[in-house]
């Protein structure tokens, strides 16, 4: 893409967001819009240790989900309100993450992945366990800050309102902070760490710490997305929070799908990811459960029955169909995209990664 | 105090003395040639020089400081760069864009790193292809990519491994002026080279290793005329011819 | 002492099948250089398949074997063939795709089982089930003294095959050095699916002799890809004869646990040993008994 209608679509997109409570009021689009700001915060996380840094990250959820618990806690134990959680949820991610890092960046690829699942698996265990603390499997329950409509000059505004816009606020600083990140000494040094461990050591980088700082701001972006998870639903629970599938494994498809190591794919991912979620948990969009009500057909019963409780199944199939076929994302493979689209457009395949 | 010194060491892959009690001194300003024989244990003088792997035994010593043990980029910030015989590009960065991640080593803004990057690109012969992917690069360029990552960091001691290996006549010819080049702006360089014309041509001092062991160290011409290094390349004929 | 000896027994049998799923693991980590993290659930498959032969007709788990054996070979050379070999030839950024891939078929395996079994604990109940063999006051479960000589003749039959045959060479040749192997006319892509199916068939069979004495659920294959994982590292990895040694650790690391530690900190213990296992044995036992 040219760089001004880039900035224009950019700019044009922005607008667009930033307006969008003022005329949408229908609080269901507004909810899959708020977890779409928090997947590109995830997805961004994750994509600045797995795709500019290299070093795959198969457990994102125990940085949400500490961050997620940092805020219940707060109000819990301390009774302090569970906003703080979001700046507090990204400092206790980042004091896990540092000793994590420490010992397991010695570890090199596949590894690395195991150990961050491991980490992910020891965390959802704590949770449970530690009921004195945590209430484990019972979960901690909040109350919501803003439940009821807000009147405004501008008309009543849906409820959703102040979370869309601090969600929206927090998917546009990360995707900030990658910007920043990628042209800065930072971002050449994380690259130069993923392309060649030993030859940036000997370019005078030290690996370790490189991988250790990107590993904090990924942590970072994590927790604080949970302390976010924890004010918006009001309720969470060690299986929720520290999922593998729901959020671990659905951070790396919105990195994959979106497209690995480029600024815009986890942003691109996110929407597509919550989304292709969504109409699995609601059976397309409740189309299949009207469809059975109005056919009174048995095969289409069957099938909505199934396809709501089937999402893990699905997420299994995207993993194995995108690896296989986009492994670079809608971003990253756009030139495979586009061909889809228009086949006798010449495939532009540039990489996007570092620049 | 010598400017580097190697001395006494050691280095074992389990039975094997990769390494085997090496000592040598390289003068600030020289150019020092290490030749021997495939597998004979220069590649794995540079790993321990370079700080990838540690002696069992003996120390390395650069500008009077004691760097055998400390980490690679450490060693790198001590002022020795290296390029690796397998080259390693950065393979889904640009050329500048490999260049400007070793300059960085030494400049702290983005209009720094990048106008030190461009200048050791266009040093190195480099200057048309700064915008392609380093991985799409052929192989002599690849060298020279290495030889110019090596140089953005600002080395003053610059350790080159076999870096003409593949070049035809003319590419030898001209990496044969860059090396000089490189070694007249002042920096100094511990060459490896089978290619016995280069070597012999641009070296003030050459030692000869083969399994791991000291053979001999002397001008070109008293190598050359050696028996011991006869011997060392005419068991493994081949060798010797570039 | 008594307890102590029986806890030994009981952890040694167990060891025979563990090696079993390790040996599994290793040949596909020696030759195709990745973790293969739908390991537990190619068992867990094939721990179904015995459970409705078993259920349907009445097929004693140890016939069953020679129809869960291949079937899983062959679900093992398709998965190769099909999804891990086509991704050698792309060039992504994240290099552990073949590795997220199997994570990928993992949790498809899991939740298709689930669809068709739903979610409930199965099990079977043979009469010699319960069967104890008493020698002095320590007793031997039949079923898993069965299994550890079962275990013992497979590992057998692979090594010869491994050693004695001209497929079983290339696999080696393979795991030692892969462009190498391929320069000297190994075909990379069948001796890799033959591998994966090999290790498939192998956890396999640890599976469906299982299936006497233990339960089955859909999402008993994740702890099983643990316990592969951590007995590969526990025997240095890509050693096959220190997957056996790894196995009997592992074993033997378990009964211990769950004799003087307890029962409900199982799940942690084993995610504390896979922790050290990772950090402090990257060469695994290998390096200590230098086999
Ligand atoms: N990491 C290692 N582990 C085990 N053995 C090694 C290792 N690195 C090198 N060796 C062995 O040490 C010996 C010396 O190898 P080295 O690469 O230093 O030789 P070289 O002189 O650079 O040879 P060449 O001219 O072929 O580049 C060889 O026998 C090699 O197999
Ligand atoms: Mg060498």
């Amino acid at each position: 893409m040219d760089p001004g209608v880039k900035k224009t679509a950019i700019f044009a997109l922005l607008v667009l967001f930033v307006s969008a409570p003022l005329f949408v009021k229908n609080d269901y689009f507004l909810h899959l819009m708020i977890l779409a700001f928090m997947w590109v915060v995830i997805g961004s996380a994750w994509n600045l240790l797995a795709g500019y840094t290299g070093q795959v990250l198969f457990g994102v959820a125990a940085f949400f989900g500490t961050g997620a618990y940092t805020s219940g806690l707060l109000v819990n134990h301390l009774g302090w309100s569970a906003w703080w959680g979001l700046p507090l949820g990204g400092v206790t991610a980042v004091i896990l993450a540092f000793p994590f890092g420490w010992i397991c960046f010695r570890l090199r690829g596949a590894y690395f992945a195991l150990a961050t699942l491991a980490l992910n698996e020891v965390m959802r265990h704590v949770a449970t366990i530690w009921e004195s603390l945590t209430d484990g499997m019972a979960g901690i329950m909040i109350l919501q800050t803003f439940y009821a409509p807000i009147t405004t000059p501008l008309g009543i505004l849906s409820s959703k309102t102040p979370y869309y816009f601090i969600s929206f606020v927090m998917a546009a600083l990360s995707i900030a902070c990658v910007i920043l990140v990628t042209r800065s000494k930072l971002g050449y040094y994380l690259l130069s760490i993923r392309e060649d461990q030993d030859a940036a050591e000997s370019l005078g980088i030290n690996t370790r710490l490189y991988k250790m700082i990107s590993l904090s701001v990924t942590a970072a972006l994590s927790g604080v997305a949970g302390g976010f998870f924890t004010n918006y639903m009001g309720f969470i629970d060690p299986e929720t929070v520290f999922s593998l599938h729901d959020i671990s494994i659905m951070a790396i498809l919105v990195g994959i799908v979106g497209g690995v190591g480029t600024v815009y794919g986890p942003a691109v991912g996110a929407f597509i990811m919550v989304i292709v979620q969504e109409m699995f948990r609601t059976g397309v969009f409740g189309l299949l459960s009207s469809l059975a009500e109005g056919t009174g057909s048995g095969a289409i019963i069957t099938l909505e029955k199934h396809i709501s409780s089937a999402h893990v199944l699905m997420f299994g199939i995207l993993v194995v169909l995108v690896i296989r076929f986009m492994p670079n994302g809608v971003v990253g493979d756009w030139g495979k995209v586009a061909a889809l689209v228009t086949p006798c457009r010449r495939a532009n395949m540039r990489q996007e990664a570092g620049e | 105090m010598s400017f580097f010194k190697v001395e006494s060491v050691v280095k074992r892959f389990g039975g094997l003395a990769a390494v085997d009690n090496v000592s040598f001194e390289v003068e600030k300003g020289d150019i020092f040639g290490l030749i021997g024989p495939n597998g004979s244990g220069k590649t794995t003088i540079f790993n321990l020089i370079s700080g990838f792997i540690k002696p069992d035994s003996g120390s390395i010593n650069f500008k009077g400081r004691r760097i055998d043990g400390l980490k690679t980029h450490k060693i790198c910030h001590l002022g020795i760069g290296r390029t690796f015989q397998v080259v390693k590009p950065l393979k889904r960065m640009t050329v500048l864009d490999n260049v400007m991640a070793a300059a960085y080593r030494r400049a702290n803004t983005k209009n720094h790193a990048r106008s030190i990057a461009m200048e050791t690109v266009e040093f190195c012969g480099l200057g048309g292809r700064a915008d392609h992917l380093s991985g799409k690069l052929t192989l002599g360029d690849r060298k020279r990519l290495e030889i110019a990552r090596a140089l953005a960091t600002g080395p003053e001691l610059l350790l080159l491994d076999e870096t003409f290996a593949g070049f035809n006549p003319t590419e030898v010819n001209e990496a044969i002026k860059l090396v000089e080049k490189i070694n007249s702006s002042g920096v100094t360089i511990i060459i490896v080279e089978h290619i016995m014309k280069v070597i012999m041509s641009i070296s003030g001092t050459i030692h000869a290793i083969n399994f791991g062991k000291t053979i001999t160290q002397g001008t070109p011409a008293d190598v050359a005329a050696h028996r011991g290094v006869i011997e060392a390349y005419l068991g493994e004929p081949g060798d010797a011819q570039g | 002492m008594e307890l102590l000896l029986q806890t030994l027994v009981s952890g040694f049998l167990k060891g025979g099948l563990y090696a079993l799923i390790g040996i599994g693991m290793t040949l596909i980590m020696g030759v195709m250089g990745i973790i293969n993290l739908a390991h537990g659930q190619l068992m867990m498959v094939s721990m179904y398949i015995t459970y409705s032969l078993f259920a349907l007709f009445g097929v004693d788990p140890y016939v069953s074997l020679a129809v869960s054996v291949p079937a899983i070979f062959i679900l093992g050379v398709a998965i190769q063939k099909f999804f891990l070999n086509p991704l050698m030839k792309i060039d992504t950024i994240l290099p552990e795709n073949q590795v997220l891939m199997t994570v990928g078929i993992g949790m498809a395996l899991t939740e298709i089982m689930r669809f068709i079994f739903t979610s409930d604990y199965k099990s079977i109940q043979t009469s010699y089930s319960k069967t104890t063999l008493l020698m002095g006051n320590i007793s031997f479960s039949l079923p898993l003294l069965i299994d550890f000589f079962i275990a013992v003749i497979l590992t057998g039959a692979l090594f010869y095959f491994l050693k004695h045959t001209d497929t079983g060479r290339s696999i080696r040749a393979t795991a030692q050095d892969r462009d190498a192997a391929i320069l000297m006319g190994v075909n990379a892509e069948r001796i890799t699916s033959i591998t994966f199916g090999l290790g498939a068939g192998l956890v396999a069979a640890a599976g469906t002799m299982l299936m006497p004495v233990f339960y089955l659920f859909p999402d008993i294959g994740g702890p099983f890809t643990r316990k592969a994982f951590v007995i590969c590292i526990l025997g240095g990895l890509g050693s096959s004869v220190g997957a056996i040694f790894g196995g009997i650790t592992l074993g033997l690391v378990e009964a211990f646990g769950a004799t003087y530690i307890g029962m409900e900190f199982a799940d942690m213990i084993g995610l504390i040993i896979f922790f050290l296992v990772l950090l402090v044995l990257p060469g695994g036992l290998k390096r200590i008994t230098g086999m």
